[in-house]
């Protein structure tokens, strides 16, 4: 005669998801293997070419790039859920690179021209940020969402329009630590809900400190100067990424600006190709694999760590490589600060790529 | 990160084979892992992919037993996984431990049937941890000491949350009129003809 215990083992087992099933094909098992085993290997991923730049000395800054830069943290990448490194593999034109960049490349590059007609380029995004809160002997982290549309002409103007939605939390721990600590006041900027608008200047006149992160890095003095020759693209953006690293690391900092440059409706064909190609000769940046976004679109992402918060960071850049569209740029905070439950960790924060093109009006969508 | 440039040609031979050891001899069960909690098939894969490529990463911080080690690491790329959907669907259910489907290759056994429903249902009606520590025991065939490691608390903590889960799991079976005490004189269902424990 089995005990109570033994028979809720075997009602237990009966109920195992897997149960009656054939044994779950490993399907993928030895690709997965051989590519993670792969990825210790630079020299059979251009590696030569990579450490070729990572020696690049800082030239003379690019009037446009700096100003591009100094905003582009606030949007900084991450990655998530990576699964396959990347094996070895070449561009078309011979420049040796991640699989996926260079077949997003190579999309990218047959592309139609840019609508360099449009007076001004559109781009929206939504982002969210977390925020952690300590007070007696508890921590919890909450969420605010936020979406920006930016309209740009060519001669700097435009307008940026900020919606601050409601604030939430993480998850339900994340209440239960707040009122375990008798829910103190926090949240002093308030929970969202609210919207502001602000017209940019023309060029020449610095960008007001409450215009968008998002304004300034998709401002686009120059974008036809910016090489297409992705070994010129990589090194310039490694220049200027390390003058503006405020701790980030370079390969991180090259992924937020290509993201925003490669939304740029007004980028060029050849210029967003080459900036894919250019990304996968920057040190530090690795394929993650197929990933979601958190719309649910499917991509794959590149990214790099990065420690500048004091935790072990991954950041990354998720495009689906067969239109060639960016999707998002996502950070994924591995491990959790002292004071934070192991359980909650990893976290995510995210810019989304929602939608982006060349219009003729202020508040005009594509 | 584990890896390391000062590295000799031959320490990194020796670090591959090491880790193909370990891949070939836990990646059937970090998969069953992962499918038994993910939404998806496609999802299970990117949580395995990530967890072996952190364990590459992080290969010097993998203890000898590393299954633990490994299922703890899927888990947080799991809740991780669960956090966005939650983004995407805030009044959508939280985990598919939700979605238990009953699964009958066995013979058409209504009885069986039956109890089963109603083990899905009582079980379904857990809270999280609940369910949590009693299929680490139960699906995933994990000792109390390697299960505490995944959940990342110690075997003595582990078996009382075990005892309460399955308390707790006899009252919901008791709520729906099912009762598994000693003395029932209806046989368990691995004892009847026709059916299988599968694993």
């Amino acid at each position: 005669m089995k005990t109570a215990r033994e028979r809720l083992e075997v009602g237990l087992r009966e109920i195992d998801p897997l149960r009656a099933r054939k044994p779950e094909a490993e399907t993928g098992a030895e690709e997965l293997l051989a590519s993670i085993l792969a990825d210790d290997h630079p020299s059979q991923r251009g590696g030569a070419e990579r450490r070729r730049f990572s020696g690049a000395k800082s030239g003379a800054r690019s009037p446009w790039f700096g100003r591009r830069l100094a905003f582009a943290g606030p949007l900084a990448a991450a990655a998530v859920a990576a699964t396959f490194v990347g094996l070895p593999g070449s561009g078309s034109d011979g420049v040796p690179t991640l699989p996926a960049l260079a077949r997003a490349a190579d999309v990218a590059a047959d592309q139609p021209p840019a609508d360099s007609a449009a007076r001004y380029a559109f781009m929206k995004t939504r982002s969210t940020s977390s925020s952690v809160t300590v007070a007696s002997g508890e921590a919890w982290i909450t969420v605010q969402p936020e979406v920006t549309e930016v309209w740009l002409a060519s001669d700097g103007s435009g307008r940026v329009r900020t919606v601050t939605e409601r604030a939430h939390w993480a998850g339900p721990g994340d209440r239960a630590a707040w009122e375990a600590a008798g829910r103190p006041p926090f949240m002093s900027h308030g929970w969202g809900g609210s919207s502001q608008q602000s017209d940019l200047p023309q060029r020449g006149t610095e960008v007001p400190p409450s215009a968008s992160a998002l304004a300034a890095t998709m401002e686009r003095v120059s974008l036809s100067q910016l090489p297409t020759d992705p070994n010129q693209l990589a090194e310039l953006l490694q220049r200027e990424a390390e003058k503006e690293a405020n701790g980030y690391s370079i390969a991180v900092r090259t992924l937020d600006l290509a993201a925003v440059l490669l939304n740029d409706p007004q980028a060029s064909p050849e210029l967003r190709a080459a900036l894919y190609r250019a990304e996968g000769l920057i040190p530090g940046v690795e394929y993650l694999g197929p990933v979601s976004d958190e719309l649910g679109r499917r991509g794959v992402a590149v990214g790099a760590e990065s420690s500048n918060s004091g935790a072990p960071t991954l950041y990354s850049l998720i495009f689906d490589p067969s239109t060639s569209q960016v999707l998002a740029t996502q950070q994924l905070v591995r491990e959790a600060p002292s004071a934070l439950p192991e359980d909650d960790f990893p976290r995510v924060e995210s810019t989304l790529f929602i939608e982006s093109g060349g219009v003729d009006e202020l508040g005009e969508r594509p | 990160m584990a890896m390391s440039g000062k590295q000799t040609p031959a320490d990194k031979e020796r670090r591959a084979r090491r880790f193909e050891a370990l891949f070939r001899a836990t990646h059937a069960r970090v998969l069953a892992y992962a499918v038994r909690r993910a939404a998806d098939r496609e999802m299970a894969e990117e949580v395995v992919s990530e967890t072996f490529l952190v364990a590459w990463r992080r290969f010097d911080a993998v203890p000898g037993e590393p299954l633990p080690w490994l299922l703890g690491t899927a888990r947080k790329i799991l809740a991780n996984q669960r956090r966005a959907a939650r983004r995407r669907a805030p009044d959508g259910p939280d985990a598919s431990l939700d979605g238990i489907e009953i699964r009958d290759s066995a013979p058409p056994i209504s009885e069986s049937l039956a109890e089963r429903d109603a083990f899905a249902k009582a079980f379904a009606a857990l809270g999280d941890r609940d369910r949590e520590v009693l299929s680490l025991l139960a699906w995933d065939g994990l000792r109390v000491q390697e299960a505490a490691k995944v959940v990342g608390c110690s075997a003595a903590v582990f078996s009382l949350r075990a005892h309460r889960a399955r308390r707790r799991l006899l009252k919901e079976l008791h709520a729906t009129g099912h009762s598994l005490g000693e003395g029932e004189k209806r046989p368990p269902l691995a004892e009847r003809p026709g059916t299988t424990e599968g694993r």
